[in-house]
């Protein structure tokens, strides 16, 4: 139902993306870190899925809250003329290859564990044929 | 039941809140995408504000460049401008010395206010040197052109009768001589036709003489060529 929901989501938002007008070159570097910031929420949800800690409100709040400070925070680096966004990119993206880590080693886990169960089961078996 | 339907309805708010974070993130992907396919990263509208900077600095110091030649040049123009002012300020000085020059060199046709002097000779008794007093009387008048039968009277002007003929600028001339003179007309009529002066003298003598004045006189240019070969500037 959730993968169906997501599918249907971004289908539409591929169709209606790409047929946008196009953004002002000022704002473009707004939207691009907070697709970064966003990046960063989606894979920390898909993160506590895995650790049976998901929150729906907090993925939203944290959907938005750190788009729209990753944008401030932007905005306060042209202001200051200090690259701020860089900072934020560094935290996001560091964040989000220590969710894909914990992703990852959650499936390997898991997929290690089927096949020596699978293994352990066919042991079994021709143990209790023999 | 009702715990069912709560979890049910539970889970369709967080299926549909899910999608459309979805479509939220892919439309902003997605709008990004098209952004960065359709701009020209070398134009200046899109470049980061850092090469803006460094372009502006870039393109700062050849203003500066350009204005310092810029100035430079104006102050060559100026001089140039002025050094043309002076030549041609000095041009027209020479020019004007140079046709003073003329004037006194009598290489140009000249015509102005002067006298005629018709010098009758029936008996060819007139000599070189009447001839030669007369010219001398009339520059003592300050006559500013003089020419005998139309040949220029200049510094190099040889008066001399050989025979029957006068020889003026070597070309053979004989009476009667209509003897023309520039200057101030009075003047020169007085010089001449004074008591004892050279009308009075020439006529006692048995010549015709008369004196016209007029108020444009034109005398030709000596027309030969003036050289000098001996002479050194010091």
């Amino acid at each position: 139902m959730v993968g169906i929901a997501i599918l249907i989501g971004c289908i539409l938002g591929a169709i209606l993306g790409m047929n946008s007008p196009l953004i002002p070159y000022t704002y473009s570097s707004y939207l691009a870190i907070s697709i970064v910031a966003a990046l960063d929420t989606v894979f920390g949800g898909i993160k506590s899925v895995l650790q049976k800690n998901f929150d729906i409100k907090i993925f939203v709040s944290g959907f938005f809250i750190n788009a729209i400070t990753a944008m401030a925070l932007t905005y306060l680096g042209t202001k200051l003329n200090v690259d701020i966004y860089l900072a934020a990119i560094i935290v996001f993206v560091g964040r989000i290859f220590t969710d894909m880590a914990i992703i990852r080693r959650y499936y390997i886990d898991k997929w290690s564990r089927k096949r020596i169960v699978a293994k352990s089961t066919a042991t079994v078996e021709k143990q209790k044929k023999e | 039941m009702k715990v069912n339907n709560n979890i049910k309805k539970g889970k369709t708010i967080v299926t549909f809140t899910i999608g459309i974070i979805s479509f939220i993130l892919t439309f902003i992907i997605f709008m990004q995408f098209k952004f960065v396919q359709n701009t020209d990263i070398t134009s200046i509208e899109n470049m980061r504000q850092d090469e803006l900077k460094d372009e502006l600095v870039l393109w700062k110091s050849k203003l500066e460049e350009v204005n310092v030649q810029l100035t430079e040049t104006n102050k060559k123009l100026l001089e140039y401008k002025t050094s043309i002012e002076n030549d041609a300020e000095s041009s027209k000085l020479i020019e004007e010395e140079l046709q003073q020059n003329k004037f006194l060199m009598g290489s140009t046709d000249v015509y102005g206010e002067g006298i005629v002097i018709y010098y009758e000779d029936d008996t060819k008794s007139v000599t070189a040197a009447d001839l030669l007093n007369l010219v001398n009387q009339l520059n003592m008048a300050e006559a500013e052109a003089i020419s005998i039968n139309e040949q220029r009277i200049v510094n190099s002007t040889e008066i001399v009768k050989v025979d029957d003929h006068m020889y003026i600028n070597g070309e053979r001339n004989s009476g009667p001589y209509v003897i023309k003179a520039i200057g101030n007309k009075k003047f020169l009529e007085s010089s001449l036709t004074g008591k004892n002066g050279f009308v009075e003298t020439e006529i006692e003598a048995g010549k015709k003489v008369s004196v016209e004045g007029k108020s444009n006189v034109q005398i030709p240019k000596y027309d030969k060529e003036q050289t000098v070969s001996n002479i050194n500037l010091e």
